[in-house]
């Protein structure tokens, strides 16, 4: 007995061992796929530098490449590609972790738009550049604003907190196969989407916009409306545009349906444009007239980088005419922010494979054309002090109602081509979009809750509870105020000549002819006859569910006794 | 067997003390299984019950209250509970607007997110049922030419992987897909268009069918045909025989089956992920989806989780424990005594005239088409360029996938090592546990055995919010030149392979305790008289006769690993670890790559489902894990 206690000590201790070793087996090949994929937790040597980023490993493996064979990257030692790892955190709890958790330790930040990058300023976590040679060298080589648009963030002891690396331009991709099949008009503005003439059937979608809680870049878009147009005005044409729209997730999904064609026009970042006229070359991409704005996308040195001359040395690098000159890598076409980029490509051809001198055209086209487009003044203050509210009241107002929304202004749409809003079709649609177009707060509720729809859910789910109640009924109102019969106002422009006699100065008689012009206002009311509507909606019945639970029952009772062949 | 002291089994003691002393002496005589039970225990214990734990606390505390205001808001809110069905939608809609054709949009109900779930599965579950039954009958009861040929078909939709189920749907059945623009509209002048919840129970039961027919299968083969003789004998008709003999017989697989297809279809996040992707508001309304979605917003905004998620969560999590204790309750009923042991005969099966057959036929040519559609679809996706009709055939997207540097091929790599570790990982800890749990008598084994399966009804969702709420503060722990963390945010896949491990424990656990079954405890005990010590008995008895169950358990568990979504869109959340289900989610801009990793998918799975069908025969319950 003795003995085989004995045994079963020996084998709890093999057992344990083996517990161990597999223990241990297991993190060590956890650690084994840190070193393969060259995102080691802890840089090792001090050469090394981790970057984290927001950017496709497309983009950062390229940089990656050539800032090892650079000048620069020789000067902190970095000599080969595997000296830099990269993070690309797709959250931004994950992209703080990455540049404050001495685990990760990354020293640059690089990309994912200024929200981001503002939002990283204000909770303190990147350094200021007070290198002075890098500074000296920034601004000389990288302009201060391109098109009015800010290109380096100071904070409030003016302090360099980042610089844009690159710029991009918001608008909407066509989709040219689609248009031309579903006969809708070439949009050019965002009001030529909210038009009652880009509908087509209640079942078709013409427009694919992203749900602002779910995408950075659409939500931007929405800011850019409403700023150009005003509070009122712009949720009365983003309501419209979704009016024509399908609501989608994110802005990848959004892109998709354009490429895919299921949409004929889609919300998009300039780049994603790029992305969908090489996916799908029915595609193309658009810059509404006048109302974009450029947004810098910055790169930045994290406040406790480990390896602050290497991070130093590859923001300067990205910063380089031969580092801007890789934006154009015909799988990655983003704009450059230095205009020396093209050319500095162009010399790369033939070298590299992805840089071909057709798509760097292509690019420099859009460049010049994003350049040229008159933006409008974006107030980067304004837009943060609401975001928050704007997004989960676009959601709660449009999303989640979306199907009501639909039916809303179908009604409206398809009145509104059939006539029946003549005489004055413009005037009853404004009318209608009294109703229809109004958002549940004003732009200074807006500001006033933002804070506390971040922090407190209870308070959000409440505010987006009532908004969806009125957004109900909104646009069930406006449905059924298109049947109404509606006053509008006719101008009559009458023209009458008046001849003034007066005597000037030294006596003359001098006579002056002017013309007036006299507008006289008629209100009139119409018995507005709706186009009927064809769709036509089947309610769900109590008495089929019983149909169906009740037939098994009766042939059960029918007991049936004829022997069948089957069973 | 081990057990010298056999009164202490037979002392049924609730008292905590008593308790501690029989397993003390329990420890004392038999280490080794007591050592694997602890580290098992606790390794369930931190990464399985703490989690949840605090996932149930966050539903039912905050700041030390009940959270009375965020229930009244979530049940005030039409969008999560909507029963009077009131707010935006609509049932069906006839369309007539488009000259060309009238166009039938069947959407169906839309009771607001916890409703929908809970209809999301039930329908899922009745659909199921009905194919599933039907098709089993047909399959056990009838002659039919080509019946192996037929089965190995409906063995297809078991190897769906996720996301692309929607692609193929889409481009067939949407509103533009195939059928409509080129069968209904130019024949009929119809278009019919399955939308929110009808589409999604569509494309689940066309997929999960096959659990229920699977299950129905096999107790119909194993049921003994002199019941049924028996039957017949005293009188009773073809029809009652099914009703009153054939049907009960089946009950037990049937329940469990179908309660297996209800917790699956209320926690599926990949079937409602891809229709919101495609655009349709009501399938963000599930539980699984809002949460996916939720979370996600939160991460990107400020990394803390709202309220309700905790709530939404225990809700899902609720429903579906409930679920598995069901399906326990009634496999435990599952064995009947038959009159004679074995497999008595053959069954008489009925041979059709041939009017039957073509009916019989044509029923098995629309059920294999409609669940075969995503297969088909992501077939021809894949070999085509994307975007423009006509077809264009190339074989660029197998290219992108297999450029292991750059674009897809790096998830495919990660997949595979992530699944590989993993399942490593399973095979030890799934072996020893096993073993325990089969061969060895001890105080608390049930509850042992609850653990180690329950992780099948665990939403990944679930288990994936309470990792972050447990690990998403924490430090990395430095060993050395090593760093341990478990924290998703520093570096995700330590803790991706633990939740991998955990979820797909059962799958693997079963199949090895199916195995042990099997083999009689007295080949051990000659081996222990022979000498042999416990190692040896294991390494040279145990191991050798069981070592098929161990691969096929083990091939299952990489299966399901390979194809897991809901605990990696959670805690993946930097794209140089993201895997192939993770990248399907988020770059659908792709169909052409994305369907090349469909098939890529596909292939694996069902290389290892042959593998595992050849192994362990016709034992559905290893597959389905049941």
């Amino acid at each position: 007995m003795k003995l085989s206690i004995q045994k079963n000590y020996i084998f709890m201790i093999f057992t344990f061992t083996l517990l161990i070793t597999s223990s241990f087996v297991f993190s060590a090949s956890s650690a084994t796929i840190v070193k393969e994929d060259n995102q080691k937790l802890a840089p090792n040597a001090l050469n090394d530098l981790v970057v984290a980023t927001r950017h496709d490993s497309t983009i950062y493996l390229k940089y990656a490449e050539y800032f090892a064979q650079s000048a620069l990257g020789a000067s902190v030692g970095i000599t080969s590609a595997n000296q830099i790892s990269f993070v690309a955190p797709t959250t931004y709890a994950a992209f703080e972790t990455a540049l404050t958790n001495p685990a990760i330790g990354a020293s640059v930040a690089w990309g994912g738009g200024p929200t981001l990058f503002n939002n990283l300023v204000a909770a303190d976590h990147l350094r200021s550049i007070n290198d002075t040679s890098l500074l000296n060298w920034i601004s000389a080589n990288v302009s201060d604003t391109i098109a009015g648009a800010e290109m380096k963030k100071y904070d409030e002891s003016n302090n360099l907190k980042w610089v844009a690396a690159a710029i991009s331009s918001f608008g909407f991709t066509v989709n040219n196969n689609t248009l031309q099949s579903r006969n809708l008009p070439y949009p050019t503005t965002w009001e030529d989407l909210a038009s009652p003439e880009f509908f087509t059937t209640a079942a078709q979608n013409n427009i694919a916009m992203g749900n602002a809680p779910d995408t950075t870049s659409n939500t931007r878009i929405y800011q850019i409306i409403l700023q150009k147009f005003g509070w009122e005005r712009g949720w009365e044409i983003i309501y419209s545009m979704a009016g024509n729209s399908q609501i989608y997730g994110g802005s990848v999904e959004t892109r998709a349906a354009v490429e895919r064609g299921d949409v004929a026009v889609s919300m998009t970042i300039d780049f994603y444009g790029v992305i969908a006229m090489n996916e799908n070359p029915a595609c193309q991409y658009v810059i509404p007239e006048g109302s974009s704005i450029v947004n810098g996308d910055p790169i930045a040195i994290s406040k406790n980088a480990p390896n602050l001359d290497a991070a130093r040395a590859f923001t300067k690098f990205v910063l380089s005419a031969e580092g801007q000159a890789l934006w154009l890598d015909n799988r990655i076409n983003r704009l450059p922010v230095r205009s020396d980029a093209f050319d500095a490509a162009r010399t790369l051809v033939g070298d590299d494979t992805y840089i071909v001198d057709s798509q760097v055209d292509l690019v420099e086209s859009l460049y010049t054309k994003t350049l040229e487009n008159e933006g409008i003044t974006f107030d980067e203050d304004l837009s943060l002090s609401l975001e928050e509210a704007m997004r989960y009241h676009f959601e709660a107002t449009i999303t989640n109602v979306h199907t009501t929304l639909r039916d809303s202004w179908s009604e409206i749409a398809l009145n509104y081509q059939g006539g029946a809003f003549d005489p004055a079709p413009d005037q009853r649609l404004d009318q209608l979009l009294e109703i229809y177009g109004v958002p549940a707060i004003t732009l200074t509720k807006a500001q006033e809750i933002n804070q506390q729809m971040i922090s407190d859910s209870t308070f959000r789910q409440e505010q987006q509870s009532a908004w969806e109640s009125y957004s109900i009924d909104k646009y069930n109102e406006a449905k059924e105020a298109v049947d109404d019969p509606f006053t509008y106002t006719t101008e009559t422009v009458e023209t009458s000549e008046t001849t003034i006699t007066t005597t000037d100065s030294e006596g003359n008689t001098v006579t002056t002819t002017s013309e007036v012009e006299i507008t006289s206002q008629v209100t009139e009311e119409t018995s507005a006859s709706a186009v009927e509507s064809s769709v036509e909606d089947v309610p769900f019945n109590i008495s089929w569910l019983l149909i169906g639970l009740a037939t098994p029952l009766l042939l059960n009772r029918l007991n049936i006794k004829k022997k069948v062949d089957i069973f | 067997m081990e057990n010298n002291s056999p009164d202490l089994l037979e002392t049924k003691s609730y008292n905590l003390r008593e308790t501690l002393i029989s397993i003390r002496r329990e420890m004392r005589d038999d280490p080794i299984s007591w050592s694997i039970i602890i580290f098992i225990t606790a390794f369930f214990g931190l990464f399985m019950i703490v989690p949840l734990l605090q996932v149930m606390f966050g539903a039912f505390f905050s700041n030390g209250n009940f959270p009375f205001s965020t229930y009244q808001e979530i049940f005030q809110r039409q969008y999560f509970f909507d029963p009077s069905r009131n707010a935006d939608t609509y049932f069906i809609r006839i369309d007539s607007s488009d000259p060309n054709f009238t166009a039938y949009l069947l959407k169906g109900p839309d009771y607001g997110v916890f409703l929908n779930t809970i209809f999301m599965g039930v329908a899922s579950t009745i659909l199921s049922l009905v194919i599933g039954i039907f098709t089993a009958f047909l399959m056990a009861r009838v002659e039919l030419p080509g019946k192996t040929l037929l089965g190995g078909f409906l063995l297809i939709p078991l190897v769906l992987p996720p996301f692309v189920s929607g692609i193929g749907y889409m481009a067939l059945l949407g509103y533009n897909g195939l059928v409509n623009t080129e069968i209904l509209e130019p024949l009929f002048g119809i278009r019919i268009v399955l939308q929110g919840m009808f589409a999604i129970v569509f494309v689940q039961s066309a997929h999960y069918f096959t659990l229920i027919y699977l299950n129905v299968y096999s107790s119909l083969m194993n049921a003994d045909p002199s019941l049924e003789e028996a039957a017949e004998n005293m009188g009773a008709t073809r029809f009652q025989v099914v009703r009153n003999v054939t049907l009960p017989l089946a009950l037990p697989g049937i329940a469990s089956g179908s309660i297996l297809v209800l917790i699956l279809s209320m926690e599926d996040l990949g079937t409602p992920a891809i229709f919101a992707g495609f655009g349709d508001l009501t399938a963000r309304k599930t539980i699984t989806y809002y949460i996916l979605s939720t979370v996600r917003q939160s991460l990107s905004e400020t990394g803390r989780l709202p309220a309700e998620l905790s709530i939404l969560s225990a809700f899902l999590l609720i429903l579906s424990i409930i679920g598995f204790f069901m399906i326990r309750r009634y496999t435990e009923k599952r064995q009947y005594s038959m009159i004679s042991k074995g497999r008595a005969g053959t069954f008489r099966t009925a041979n059709p005239n041939i009017l039957y057959l073509i009916a019989i036929y044509s029923y098995f040519i629309i059920l294999l088409t409609l669940s075969l559609i995503p297969h088909i679809g992501i077939f021809i996706a894949s070999l085509t360029e994307p975007g423009i009709l006509p077809l264009k055939w190339s074989t660029s997207n197998y290219q992108e996938l297999f450029d292991l540097e750059n674009g897809f091929g790096s998830y495919i790599k990660n997949t595979m090592i992530f699944s590989l570790i993993s399942t490593g990982v399973i095979v030890i800890l799934a072996t020893m546990a096993g073993y325990v749990a089969n061969r060895k008598q001890f105080t608390g084994r049930s509850a042992f055995d609850t653990m180690i399966t329950i992780p099948l009804a665990i939403p990944g969702v679930v288990l994936g919010i309470g990792f972050i709420l447990l690990f998403g503060g924490t430090d990395a722990i430095p060993f050395g030149n090593i760093q341990l963390t478990f924290n998703p945010l520093i570096y995700a896949p330590i803790i991706l392979i633990i939740s991998y491990t955990i979820r797909k424990f059962p799958f693997t656990v079963r199949a090895v305790y199916a195995g042990l079954q099997q083999t009689d405890a007295v080949l051990e005990e000659a081996a222990h008289n022979l000498g042999a010590s416990k190692g040896r008995t294991i390494y040279n008895v145990i191991i050798p006769l069981i070592v098929l169950n161990i691969v096929a358990g083990a091939l299952i568990a990489l299966v399901y690993n390979m194809s897991e979504v809901s605990t990696t869109l959670i805690l993946v959340n930097t794209q140089t670890h993201g895997t192939v289900t993770w990248a399907m989610a988020d770059a659908n801009g792709k169909i052409g790559a994305l369907a090349a990793m469909g098939m890529f998918l596909m292939f694996l799975q069902a290389l290892s489902l042959f593998i595992t069908n050849v192994l362990l025969k016709n034992r559905a319950e290893a597959i389905t894990g049941i």
